[in-house]
């Protein structure tokens, strides 16, 4: 049996790890309300653009981005994961998908091509010797609508020059504050029913056809922005509530260490009283 | 008895820049400014390079943006750009310098051209409303 001193500076090594998840539990909390609050703040726009996306695609116009696909040959995935660990199966279930997505689209003879955001994303490719197209780790805690137009516009102008025949995304869906889970995310070629049409004697300046040209890039960019912005969400929820679960069991285990200390005190006490008592009577006779 | 107004939205994908009731609006058009006020027919336009004044019943407010859409609607007016700066915010001789090594590079090609000229057209627009804050 271990030693009181033993247990001591093992509840007190417990205890300092406690101390780093509680903080992190904490970092957390904040970085995930100022991302969910990000989240928010750009439905508005991805919101009204993809209503007036709705309201127009109905006319016969023959853009390349809106070209459709009945056989794709080549697709681009893009795969977003965190920076960092310590949260929980946040990124695993993400590379999940991810690989089984792979495979289920090389069963049907596409090929495709993997883009990465993310140090673990990158990580996990390298380990499992899995090819990737490009990887990025400059995403952090808030990604810029640059870095979601670069990626947009690059994959939009090879979808338009027919070099890629799909695009999509596959990152963590925030549903609400208690529910994000990863998901597929077709971006290209664009699937949009056609919206109602309130106003049938709207005006269009210039022309119908000239602003879905300009509104389609715009909403194809912004559905890569609001998917980071997601993905970071996400992130800073799961790792919130592992840290959280971290901080509980940490606290579980000091309880039960400190029965154990106190009992082998309480053993080492009795014992010594034992071995006083019994010198006492040994020497009296 | 209350004044009708219109109530205006501009929204860029990472935040809300204007919220709230407005008299008119001054849009930049693609083809050419105009303005906004109440009883407007239903409108989707798009926008170029340029300024967006807000007039409300206090006071005037100004965006400068590169570009983007609005939308009219019942007197509702939702302005989508992809960023916008203040009048205030531009640094007049960055731009300016900015504009001159532009005009200075070299660039061939017709979509090149286009391209230098539509992100000259936005640097002027930068320059025009930085100026008229000054003057």
């Amino acid at each position: 049996m271990a030693t009181p001193r033993e247990i001591k500076s093992r509840i007190q090594s417990i205890a300092n790890t406690q101390k780093i998840t509680r903080t992190m539990e904490l970092v957390s909390t904040a970085k995930a309300k100022k991302a969910v609050d990000r989240v928010h703040a750009s439905q508005g726009f991805a919101k009204k653009i993809r209503q007036l996306v709705q309201s127009l695609v109905d006319i016969e116009a023959n853009f390349p981005l809106l070209r459709q696909v009945t056989k794709p040959a080549r697709a681009a995935v893009l795969v977003l994961t965190a920076n960092r660990g310590l949260c929980g199966g946040f990124n695993a279930n993400v590379l999940r998908l991810a690989i089984s997505h792979m495979q289920e689209l090389q069963q049907q003879g596409v090929e495709v091509e993997i883009h990465l955001i993310g140090k673990k994303g990158v990580s996990y490719f390298n380990y499992r010797h899995l090819p990737y197209a490009s990887k990025d780790t400059s995403m952090d805690d808030k990604p810029t609508y640059a870095l979601a137009s670069r990626y947009a516009d690059s994959f939009m102008e090879r979808f338009s020059r027919r070099e890629i025949d799909e695009v999509g995304i596959i990152y963590t869906h925030y549903l609400s504050a208690a529910h994000q889970k990863p998901i597929y995310l077709r971006v290209l070629p664009i699937m949009e029913e056609v919206g109602e049409k309130k106003d049938t004697n709207r005006i269009y300046e210039p022309s119908r056809e000239k602003i879905l040209e300009e509104l389609l890039p715009k909403a194809i960019r912004v559905t890569f922005f609001q998917a980071m912005l997601e993905s970071v969400a996400g992130e800073h929820i799961a790792r919130r509530i592992a840290m959280k679960n971290a901080t509980d069991a940490a606290q579980e285990m000091i309880r039960t260490m400190t029965l154990a200390y106190n009992r082998a005190r309480q053993a080492k006490i009795t014992q010594e009283i034992a071995e006083i008592v019994g010198g006492a009577a040994a020497i009296e006779e | 008895m209350a004044e009708k107004s219109l109530y205006v939205e501009l929204i860029s994908p990472e935040n809300r820049l204007y919220d709230g009731e407005a008299a008119w609006v001054k849009l930049p058009g693609i083809e050419g400014s105009f303005a906004v006020l109440v009883g407007h027919a239903p409108l989707l336009s798009l926008l170029g390079p340029g300024e967006v004044t807000i007039k409300t019943h206090q006071e005037e407010k100004r965006f400068v943006i590169e570009g983007g859409f609005v939308e009219v609607s019942q007197d509702r007016l939702t302005i989508l750009v992809e960023g916008a700066f203040l009048p205030q915010d531009i640094d007049k001789d960055k731009v300016q310098q900015e504009l001159r090594s532009l005009y200075e590079s070299v660039v061939s090609g017709e979509n090149a051209l286009q391209a230098r000229e539509k992100k000259a057209a936005i640097l002027r627009a930068q320059l025009r409303s930085a100026s008229f804050l000054v003057g």
